[in-house]
């Protein structure tokens, strides 16, 4: 293993090859900022440009794209509340509140701290058992990932404020409802689409993030002007430094976001979202009771978590990509479009095969995290200057980049339209003091569910028994009714 | 009471969402299959409806009000309208044309009135746009106005 790390090092500690992990972390913060461009995007974006290059340097440069992407979808999602990537949509639960009180660089210097720390862990973590964890990752079932994502699911009691369990429920099962409408790909029948050719391919879920998150947070500043007052953001270098405290309170977060992120990303299919909202779900749940009520205001440990996790998570994913061949999410399939482009087929050869790519890979994400660092503190206080546009400027141009991210997508006057009416369901559901982000959980895993549903159901001919035969799912269905029914007994215990 | 009334709302979502599954086009092997197409659906038509009642049944305690007549509506209807409208004229007007109208309509909405900056910070945004997705090799359509003055696209 230390030879394997030697060759990687010698492959990556070059002039030419840091250069290329600056440049694409660089171009895939600039590019991840935008809403719409994910890492998926900035890494296609950048493919043409690494055709030329040796394998092992085409990869260097994409893994530090992967990571700025992810850190860039976080920046617009503290700073204006625009996930513009599924994993980063937990990031903005406490990062865009902590922005909103004066305190973006904070925000932005915590999730950049929490980023490398999750990304350094996972490396670590990705070193010392990748081969082991590749066997781990194949004996998962659909049933073991059905539970998976029940539990994801139920976990949902977490978003919520005490007592408003059962609106996170509702707003879950309205997640799952939009998420079956399209074509079912399995049966290859419309469900939902009331004859709209616009529906066929379903609702996207940049569209949906969007509209409940970001348009309808600049719809809420018009609407209570007064409630959402900005205050002055403390732009100064010194405001990024965190105090002994700050730094205390998040290292356990960080560690155990890092850790279970980094196992979730893992597993072919989870990935970074499952990863984040799992992280910031558990850290709630383990929050004291007088420091639980912060979350979702503005804690450092919400915003810690999962950014932690969808960093690990993303190194997770190489996992089964480097070791198996299998990509474990959609960026993971474009670079392996792009291994393959390069003439490089990933699986258990890899590593035998062409030792240099497999270690030259590894050690550069883990560069790319330090010049992530390195390169994005000092920019903080430049970025957070978003923050002191004007209202009047800023409302607009976030609309304005909102339903840019989606039609940029589609090319399709429709999705405007939709964009439109699913903000102005939202922002009625969010006077009702209805959480939005178990609305998105629902449906980011309504497909998955479903499908891995389907196959565990079909495999045992109809009988549900699949659900406490298998070791890891009945580990999960218990798990799942612990979080059912804690809330509910949590309350029962508070009134006896 | 927010409850209660949202409750009831996804309770008529739910029964309607449960109405419509039956239009889901199925084959006779669909049919014999223990999974089909409607099979999640009804599922999750199943858990709303239950969630649904639960709410009305269980609101949530401690409720705030909310504030109906406070809010600001006007500017906040007029923004949703710009919006759509925005969509309705990209095609017409172009990126650039379309982009800049929706800002400064955007812009003096919300009470705005220094008319040149507007226009300034409009026409900049719209057209650093349209370079920046041209440098990232993404194509916007000039519009049709454009084209019937006389000018062609080249993509």
């Amino acid at each position: 293993m230390l030879d394997g790390i030697l060759i990687g090092l010698e492959t990556v500690l070059t002039l030419q090859n840091l250069m290329f992990v600056l440049l694409g972390c660089l171009a895939g913060t600039l590019i991840g900022m935008l809403p719409g461009l994910g890492p998926i995007s900035a890494i296609a974006l950048m493919i043409p440009v690494t055709y030329g290059f040796e394998p092992a340097s085409g990869m260097i440069l994409l893994a530090g794209v992967y990571y700025g992407a992810i850190f860039g979808g976080s920046t617009s999602s503290i700073l204006i509340n625009a996930p513009g990537v599924a994993g980063t949509v937990a990031t903005a639960f406490d990062g865009y509140p902590l922005a909103r009180s004066g305190q973006a660089g904070k925000a932005l210097a915590t999730a950049a701290y929490a980023s490398f720390a999750g990304g350094t862990l996972a490396a670590v973590l990705l070193v010392v058992t990748a081969p082991l964890l590749a066997d781990v990752s194949l004996s998962f079932q659909s049933a073991d990932y059905f539970m998976l994502m029940v539990l994801g699911l139920s976990l949902v009691s977490a978003f919520a404020a005490e007592g408003e369990h059962l609106k996170a429920l509702m707003m879950t099962c309205f997640g799952l409802m939009l998420s079956t409408v399209g074509t079912d790909l399995s049966a290859g029948v419309q469900r939902f689409t009331f004859g709209r050719m616009d529906l066929i391919d379903g609702i996207s879920f940049l569209m949906l993030a969007m509209a409940t998150f970001a348009l309808t947070e600049a719809l809420m500043m018009v609407l209570k002007p007064d409630q959402v007052q900005q205050r002055q953001p403390d732009l100064s270098h010194a405001s990024l430094k965190m105090t002994g405290a700050e730094i205390r309170e998040i290292a356990p977060t960080i560690s155990r976001g890092s850790v279970l992120g980094f196992f979730v990303g893992v597993l072919p299919g989870a990935g970074a979202t499952i990863a984040s909202f799992l992280a910031y779900g558990l850290e709630r749940m383990l929050a004291h009771p007088t420091v639980k009520p912060l979350f979702g205001k503005g804690s450092l440990r919400g915003l810690a978590a999962p950014e932690s996790a969808n960093n690990a998570a993303c190194t997770g994913s190489f996992v089964p990509l480097l070791t198996l061949g299998i990509p474990g999410s959609g960026t993971t399939a474009v670079l392996l479009g792009a291994l393959i482009a390069y003439g490089v087929q990933p699986g258990p050869r890899l590593f035998v095969d062409e030792p240099e790519i497999f270690w030259s890979v590894i050690v550069s994400m883990y560069f790319g995290n330090i010049i992530l660092l390195v390169l994005n503190l000092p920019l903080i206080p430049y970025i957070a200057r978003l923050l002191m546009v004007p209202r009047p400027y800023l409302v607009p141009l976030i609309m304005f980049f909102s339903l840019m991210g989606v039609y940029l997508v589609s090319f399709n006057d429709f999705d405007i339209q939709m964009m439109v009416f699913i903000a102005l369901v939202a922002v009625g559901l969010r006077l009702l003091a209805f959480p939005m982000a178990p609305l998105l959980l629902g449906f980011i895993l309504g497909g998955m569910l479903e499908d891995n549903l389907r196959r565990a159901v079909t495999l045992s001919d109809g009988s549900l028994a699949f659900l406490w035969e298998r070791p890891i799912s009945l580990t999960l269905l218990v798990l799942t009714l612990v979080a059912l029914v804690s809330p509910l007994l949590r309350r029962w215990l508070s009134r006896h | 009471m927010s409850s209660r009334i949202g409750g009831m709302m996804f309770l008529v979502l739910g029964l309607t969402y449960g109405w419509f599954i039956a239009d889901i086009p199925l084959d006779f092997f669909s049919e014999q299959e223990p999974f089909n197409a409607r099979s999640m659906p009804w599922g999750i038509a199943a858990a709303t409806v239950v969630v649904a009642l639960l709410l009305i049944v269980f609101p949530a305690k401690q409720e705030a009000g909310i504030p109906w007549k406070a809010l600001n509506w006007k500017p906040a209807l007029l923004l949703v309208l710009a919006m759509s409208g925005y969509g309705l004229t990209l095609e017409y007007l172009g990126f650039i044309g379309a982009t800049a109208l929706f800002l400064v309509v955007g812009i003096l909405i919300l009470g705005e009135r220094r008319y040149w900056q507007i226009g300034c910070i409009a026409i900049s945004v719209a057209v650093g746009f349209y370079f920046l997705m041209k440098g990232l090799g993404i194509y916007l359509e000039p519009g049709e106005l454009w084209s019937a003055l006389g000018n062609h696209a080249h993509a």
